[in-house]
């Protein structure tokens, strides 16, 4: 009996692996990285205008404070394909009306050229980079009572001249979002 | 008799060893003793020494290295010029396995432990450059420094230089990044 068993079980679980991978190579297309560099995340890039993002993400960006109150900045969510992004934009000339000086989204499907993004671990992110300096900044809960579990580690761009950063923002050492600005600096 | 004894040495050599402790310390103020803008002369007094500048009031350079012995331990004091008291203390560097901060970290601690250690902290990673002056520089593949910033006060920052990750020197510095904060 014992015989027969085990060979059932071996084709039994040989089918369920079988049935596993089957339905992993039918995802694996949905699972289509976006890269993050220092110029953006997938065609979202830093310094765009608004009539190009407009024009990409297929909408019209209405802003709060740029040309209405006086702020020079606005912080909008967005879509871009099918992913939340919130993108960060500075007023600018008349013409280009603001700019694209940052992006910040949590989905896992946007990662670094290395396999960073949601998900990796802190020290992994901090290893990645051995040639770029890096802030590893404490986050505040409520200022200014710092948090004992978030974090952010900021990566220059060191290889330029640019202030450019790709933030990894982290709770309990893993990354939660990550962020590519034009500008980083500790506050 | 006895028991009096034992009782009395070791109560002297907790004390004692509370106040090496003390002498040992590194801080954003300072290493023991020696204090982040303490002047010449107060520096003079504190290690029985006379200091003659080479470069301070000499020439225009503004700052200089003094090699000093502290506690038996050789040690590098970074002074810089100062319009009523000569010259302060602008950084102090060890490479002694004697300093530690408060927090256990020292020679030898290697660069996961820092991390860890300062989660609510400002930690600022760096690689080193080999042959910084040279026609030929280039990023060290083996040696980088991790500044612990002093974000209470923006002014001063323990950096803790590594070779592979574990560290070999420390000096209490103003942090470049707040310099211009100030």
């Amino acid at each position: 009996m014992k015989k027969i068993l085990f060979p059932a079980f071996g084709l039994f679980a040989c089918i369920l692996l079988s049935c596993g991978n089957k339905t992993n190579n039918t995802a694996n297309p949905q699972n289509k990285d976006y890269p993050v560099s220092w110029a953006g995340i997938d065609s979202l890039k830093l310094d765009m205008t608004k009539a190009e993002l407009e024009k990409l993400l297929n909408t019209t960006l209405t802003f709060k404070h740029i040309k209405v109150d006086g702020g020079a900045a606005d912080t909008l969510p967005v879509q871009y394909k099918n992913m939340d992004f919130v993108i960060y934009l500075e007023e600018s000339d008349s013409e280009s009306v603001a700019t694209l000086k940052g992006i910040r989204t949590e989905n896992a499907s946007c990662k670094t050229a290395v396999g960073l993004g949601v998900g990796s671990d802190k020290i992994n992110v901090i290893d990645s980079y051995p040639e770029n300096k890096q802030y590893v900044a404490l986050e505040y809960e409520e200022y200014p009572v710092r948090s004992t579990t978030k974090s952010v580690v900021a990566v220059m761009d060191t290889a330029s001249t640019s202030l450019r950063a790709i933030q990894f923002h982290i709770i309990n050492k893993k990354v939660v979002g990550v962020e590519v600005n034009s500008y980083y600096e500790f506050y | 008799m006895k028991k009096i004894f034992l009782v009395l040495l070791l109560v002297t050599m907790m004390t004692s060893t509370k106040a090496q402790n003390k002498d040992q310390v590194v801080s954003f103020e300072g290493i023991g003793a020696l204090k982040m803008g303490m002047s010449k002369a107060e520096l003079e007094k504190l290690l029985s020494i006379k200091i003659v500048l080479k470069h301070i009031y000499v020439d225009e350079v503004y700052v200089e290295d003094i090699p000093v012995k502290y506690m038996g331990v050789d040690m590098v004091i970074s002074l810089f010029r100062s319009e009523d008291k000569i010259a302060i203390i602008d950084g102090i560097s060890t490479t002694s396995p004697l300093f530690k901060t408060v927090d256990g970290i020292g020679i030898g601690t290697d660069q996961l432990t820092i991390i860890n250690k300062y989660e609510n902290q400002l930690l600022i990673i760096q690689p080193e450059y080999e042959n910084p002056e040279g026609p030929d520089v280039k990023l060290s593949k083996t040696n980088s420094t991790i500044t612990l910033a002093d974000i209470d006060n923006y002014h001063s920052g323990i950096v803790f230089s590594l070779v592979n990750k574990k560290v070999v020197a420390i000096k209490v510095t103003l942090t470049p990044e707040f310099r211009d904060r100030e």
